[in-house]
């Protein structure tokens, strides 16, 4: 493979990997709070939507279309977050009916605003620019993070900022005490309804910031069931990367890679089916499940990690 | 005595009005937003009591797989344990009943052909469905994950398979089919229903509901899954396996998910399409949860959503309502039912009937 | 000093129950008082009022003469109220320092900041003699250092009104007097204390006044000074009770059970028994006694079959049993109520008939190839229910509809009709109330006087003084002391427990 074969694999990768990285960063604080949230699925295809109707209603504005589907995103991401706290309901359910909601509306709402079924493109849409990374975008292979879209870069910075906000802030402690323990939380004047609010809002709008980036970054258009298990495998990224930032974006990062060699591979006209090849991430998905769940085993019945400390009676 | 069934008659009957009662506010809902988006409000209700009444048929033909995807959530469902792999494992028993039938010779008993159709179809279902169950048994791994994955990895395996090994070579290029089965695999539809695809599918989907009935309440296994479900320790402490009980349930819900992709394809495609499945495993959540996760209970709710989507699907050709609208209602259901809504009267009432707290009776 | 907390004529009432019935304390500052009560006795509600996680259906709460409405437990932070539960209310996998500062963490530029809070933090260690490393994550503290967690994080909160749930029921005796120390200088800075426990001894040594609770009423307003055990106990308990059972007289059988040198694991995969022996004669009690989690509940587990040892062996009525599985030694006469009676052994959301059929199911006579014969299990509940006094109208009830001690009854009754040949009884009066207690001890006797052996788990040394025919102390996963019925009293055992003294061995200071 020649570096510029590399550095177009990487590229793609980031790219790929782009509106994962969004669902999972949201969806690991939700993660953190004890929210089961594999609703990032039903919340990326509203978003996705919601882009591109805004697209269409502002002439072809995308950054509009961002701004309104992370909006609608958080909105539609609020009736999930009544349902678990003020309804106390089962968090799988809810998430379930929240994607099965959520594609239902989208194709309803495709047939009822713009009388179409399957997709829709809007009649005119401005593409955002790439940017540019002046050096970097003349280093060989590095090169790859050069010419992304500002979605791109702003995940890279989410990481960092989703970093602090878990590890340095109140709220970040307030999160991860909650996902401990909801009564100990409550005990130390928590309230867990509100926190759990926070997060699954934030999952929200960065969810449809993930279907937007779909929807008119990806393509310039809409299709039915177009987020085809990115959410899963995002809520799978962030189980593997152990529910922290950086490791769970690094993990979505891997996720893209199995995705973009399975492009390449069809790129050079390996004899290989396009099935098979939209298999590899989900079969590395199903992989990464298994030895984050087989690590965790090993981790409570003490084979590997932290040794308990007993201190004596005095 | 006297006083006790009729409490139980009570109690069932407040369950059946709550349930009632959920899919009353998801059609009031639904109309609403009909009317707001300028079609004809009425078309669902309409559509379900056509369902239910003129076309009979083809809320057979829907109920069928609905019912048996409820029936696969159940039995899993009373261990505690959540197949939401429903699809993929009926993808996979698609793939095995296409497999064999097209490799059957034409000339072979029509019975005993279909029995082996199935048979496979079984097989595979169960399969597909030990990869999460033994994940979840040996390695701890959570099980609404990685059947969510598998789903994907088997809807793709099936296209692969159309488009590749199993693809009909007389088959246009838009279409991605296996062959024609032979007609000695076919499954025989209800002649009564004719020219519908309502087919004898029902009956097993009915067999298969008085199978598990007389599972749950009649055997010893039904106890341990009923125990297992409950909690696990003491079911370990009893001396009971609770890991054998999740890979049996497993097994059990990945056959009858098989035998939706047979029924499927030897009874209404004739054929291996890809993507054939509109989620059924999914709807079959919602199915065992309206009937409480009770075998009986499930054909009744499985026969509701059947005349749902077929009521769908006829007000779209009537119509110009989207058919997505029953997605929807089946949504607004499935997350209700997920809510546990406080009414203070029932509340009391229901304390009122538990034993005596404290003291003598 | 002034009135610190006043709670006037509370009552609350749940469904078919009055918790607390026109309930009224008091407690000035710099003063401890004790408030006591069997279990169910109401004292828990009156607190969780005080601490926001309720409200009082009838009556006044005042903080310093003012009247209040303390609706959540942030409210009762601000108002200068901090609660130690029984349970702790800690995040395992967090520091110390993240404990303490949870919801009220010291921030400089939108940020945490740790090294004012760590300054903070000392300063309290500092005062009241606290020691605890702040960065340790909690699961890897002891139970003390866990309950020392706790009262710091209720004085960074700044309260002035501390409340301490049954304290002491987690620790050994010298930790114990650690805390009664802690708990005196608190109350020399001025501190309101309200002390919680059932146990009269450290009632009697730490508080100022006591108020003794019994079925959600106040049966006694006193000083302690006034005050005396006996006085103490007939009003939380209303009436004489006699513990004091009726046994015949020793004649231990042959041994229905050899544990011979058993090691094994916990869960976190540390050692928790390493190397016990004993034995279990047919017409004796063996009490174990120990501080919760030496190794009591691995022991069991190894015995009854649920765990596997690393080694050593578990001889049955003269058969080793180390290979056999649960179910084996069910059948062969092993019986066993858990320590945990709804976390291991009871299904809440199953019918009362589902509990006690659990090892009669699958059997020959109640189930052809898999088939269950309905009304026999029927007929079989019927009977358990009402030979052992479960009170419930009939056996299709949901199990977790019955209180405490009808829970018990159940689990024994499942028990009991095994005809054990060794009984397992772990911690068996845990959560009931009074009543229930003298009954169980009457059923473990008549096992024990029918030529049948019983071991006994219990972190009530009471209950192991009054029921045992022979005494193992535990420690660490080890047996430090055997003693004979009458041998040894409360504070010999008591020695021994906290490992400070071996019987015979290396430690042993005489």
């Amino acid at each position: 493979m020649s570096i510029a074969v590399i550095s177009d694999t990487l590229a793609s990768m980031i790219r790929i990997a782009t509106p994962l990285m969004l669902m999972a960063l949201g969806g690991l604080l939700c993660q953190r709070a004890g929210v089961f949230n594999i609703a990032l699925e039903g919340f990326s295809l509203v978003g996705a939507f919601a882009a591109i109707a805004v697209v269409q209603f502002t002439g072809g504005n995308v950054w509009a279309g961002l701004i309104g589907a992370i909006l609608v995103g958080a909105l539609y991401s609020a009736l999930f977050a009544l349902f678990i706290t003020k309804f106390k309901a089962d968090n799988i359910i809810a998430s379930i009916a929240m994607n099965m909601l959520g594609a239902g509306l989208t194709s309803y709402l495709l047939r009822a605003m713009f009388g179409v079924q399957g997709a829709y493109s809007p009649d005119k849409i401005k593409k955002l620019e790439m940017i540019n990374i002046p050096i970097i975008k003349d280093i060989p292979i590095l090169k790859c993070i050069s010419g992304q879209s500002v979605v791109t870069y702003f995940a890279i910075l989410l990481i960092v900022v989703i970093y602090i906000m878990l590890f340095k802030t109140r709220l970040g402690l307030s999160i991860c005490a909650v996902g401990e323990s909801e009564v100990a939380a409550k005990t130390a004047g928590i309230k867990p309804a509100l926190v759990k609010w926070q997060v699954v809002l934030i999952s929200g709008a960065l969810s449809g910031l993930a279907g937007a980036y779909l929807s008119t970054i990806s393509v310039s258009q809409f299709s039915e069931n177009m987020i085809q298990g990115r959410g899963f495998n995002a809520f799978t990224a962030l189980v593997f990367g152990n529910a922290h930032p950086v490791f769970s974006s690094l993990v979505t990062l891997l996720f893209g890679f199995a995705d973009a060699i399975g492009i390449r591979l069809e790129l050079v006209g390996m004899n290989i089916s396009p099935s098979i090849i939209q298999m590899f991430p989900f079969l590395f998905a199903i992989l990464a499940l298994a030895v984050s769940s087989y690590t965790t085993k090993l981790k409570v019945k003490g084979v590997i990690g932290h040794k308990k400390k007993k201190e004596k009676a005095a | 005595m006297k006083n006790k069934e009729n409490n139980r008659i009570l109690s069932a009957a407040g369950i059946v009005g709550k349930q009632v009662g959920l899919i009353i506010i998801a059609l009031i809902l639904a109309t609403i937003f009909l009317a707001a988006s300028g079609y004809e409000p009425l078309a669902i209700v309409n559509g379900i009591l056509e369902g239910l009444t003129v076309d009979v048929a083809g809320t057979i033909r829907w109920a069928t797989p609905l019912v048996l995807a409820g029936l696969a959530i159940c039995v899993t469902y009373k261990a505690e344990v959540f197949n939401l792999g429903v699809d993929g494992q009926l993808y996979m028993g698609a793939a095995a009943a296409t497999a064999v039938a097209v490799n059957l010779p034409k000339d072979m008993n029509h019975l005993v052909s279909l029995l082996i159709v199935f048979l496979a179809a079984m097989a595979a279902g169960a399969l597909f469905a030990m990869i999460p169950a033994l994940m979840k048994v040996y390695l701890d791994t959570n099980e609404v994950v990685s059947t969510l994955l598998l789903n994907f990895i088997a809807a793709l395996y099936v296209e692969y398979l159309v488009t590749g090994p199993l693809r009909d070579p007389e088959a246009g290029t838009n279409l991605n089919a296996s062959a024609v089965l032979g007609e000695n695999t076919w499954l025989p539809r209800i002649s009564f229903f004719e020219p519908s695809s309502a087919n004898v599918g029902f009956y097993i989907a009915i067999v298969v509901m008085i199978i598990l009935t007389f599972v749950f309440f009649r055997t010893s296994f039904g106890h341990e899954i009923k125990i297992v479900g409950s909690n696990p320790v003491l079911a370990k402490y009893a001396g009971m396996k609770p890991k054998k009980t999740i890979l049996q349930v497993m097994a059990m819900s990945g056959a009858i998910a098989g035998i939706i992709g047979a029924v499927e394809v030897t009874a209404v495609q004739h054929r291996l399409l890809a993507g054939f499945n509109p989620d059924f495993g999914f709807d079959g959540i919602v199915v065992s949860l309206l009937a409480n996760n009770n075998p009986i209970g499930v054909l009744f709710s499985g026969i509701f959503f059947g005349a749902l989507k077929n009521g769908g699907i006829n007000m779209e050709r009537i119509t110009d309502v989207p058919s997505a609208v029953t997605d929807i209602v089946t949504a607004i259901i499935f997350i209700t039912i997920s809510a546990k809504f406080v009414i203070p009267k029932l509340r009391r009432k229901g304390t009122e009937k538990t034993p005596v707290r404290q003291g003598g009776k | 000093m002034a009135v610190a907390v006043e709670m006037l004529n509370i009552s609350k009432f749940f469904p078919g129950v009055v918790a607390n019935d026109n309930v009224s304390l008091s407690v000035n500052e710099g003063e401890i008082l004790g408030l006591i009560g069997e279990n169910g006795a109401g004292k828990s509600t009156m607190m969780n009022m005080l601490y926001g996680m309720m409200e009082p259906d009838l009556g006044v709460i005042k903080l310093f003469g003012k009247e209040v409405r303390i609706q959540s437990p942030n409210m009762a932070i601000k108002l200068g109220i901090g609660m130690v539960h029984q349970h702790f209310m800690l995040m395992p996998n967090l520091s110390v320092l993240q404990n303490i500062i949870l919801g009220k963490a010291p921030t400089k530029n939108g940020l945490i900041d740790t090294k004012a809070a760590k300054e903070k933090i000392q300063e309290i260690m500092d005062t009241y003699d606290l020691p605890v490393n702040l960065d340790e994550k909690v699961y890897q503290l002891s139970v003390g250092e866990k309950q020392r967690v706790e009262i710091i994080k209720a004085l960074y909160r700044e309260a002035k009104i501390l409340i301490m749930d049954e304290p002491t029921a987690v620790l050994t005796p010298t930790e114990t007097d650690k805390l009664l120390e802690v708990l005196r200088l608190l109350k020399s800075k001025g501190c309101a204390i309200i002390f919680i426990t059932h146990k009269l001894r450290e009632v009697m040594a730490i508080t100022d006044k006591i108020v003794v609770m019994r079925k959600g009423l106040v049966t006694g307003t006193l000083s302690t000074s006034e005050a005396n055990t006996e006085g103490l106990s007939d009003m939380m308990v209303g009436r004489k009770v006699n513990l004091n059972i009726e046994r015949n007289e020793y004649q231990p059988g042959e041994n229905v059970l050899e544990v011979k040198d058993i090691r094994a694991l916990n869960q976190r995969g540390l050692p928790a028994l390493n190397g016990i022996s004993f034995q279990v004669a047919r017409g004796e009690v063996v009490g174990i006694a120990g501080v919760e989690g030496n190794g009591q509940t691995e022991l069991i587990e190894v015995v009854s079959g649920m765990l596997k040892p690393t080694s050593g062996q578990v001889i049955f009525k003269e058969k080793d049993v180390t290979a056999q599985n649960v179910r084996q030694r069910r059948e062969s006469g092993m019986s066993h109520i858990p320590e945990d009676r709804l976390k291991m052994g009871s299904a809440t959301n199953c019918t009362i008939r589902d509990n006690l059929i659990l090892n009669r199911y699958y059997q020959k006579a109640y189930c052809r190839n898999g088939i269950l014969n309905n009304k026999k299990l029927h007929d079989l509940s019927e009977n358990l229910c009402k030979d052992f006094d479960v009170k419930t109208p009939d056996s299709d009830y949901k199990l977790g509809t019955l209180s405490g001690g009808n829970m018990q009854k159940v689990i024994f009754a499942r028990e009991m009709e095994a005809d054990p040949d060794l009984l397992i009884a772990a911690q068996p009066t845990r959560g009931v109330d009074i009543g229930a207690i003298e009954s169980i001890h009457h059923k473990i006797i008549e096992v024990r006087d029918s030529g049948r052996g019983v071991l006994l788990v219990s972190a009530e040394l009471d209950e192991i003084l009054s029921l045992s025919d022979r005494i193992l102390v535990m420690y660490e996963g080890e047996i430090m002391a055997e003693f004979k019925r009458g041998e040894a009293d409360e504070r010999t055992i008591a020695v021994y427990m906290t490992g400070a003294k071996r019987q015979g061995g290396d430690n042993d200071e005489k």
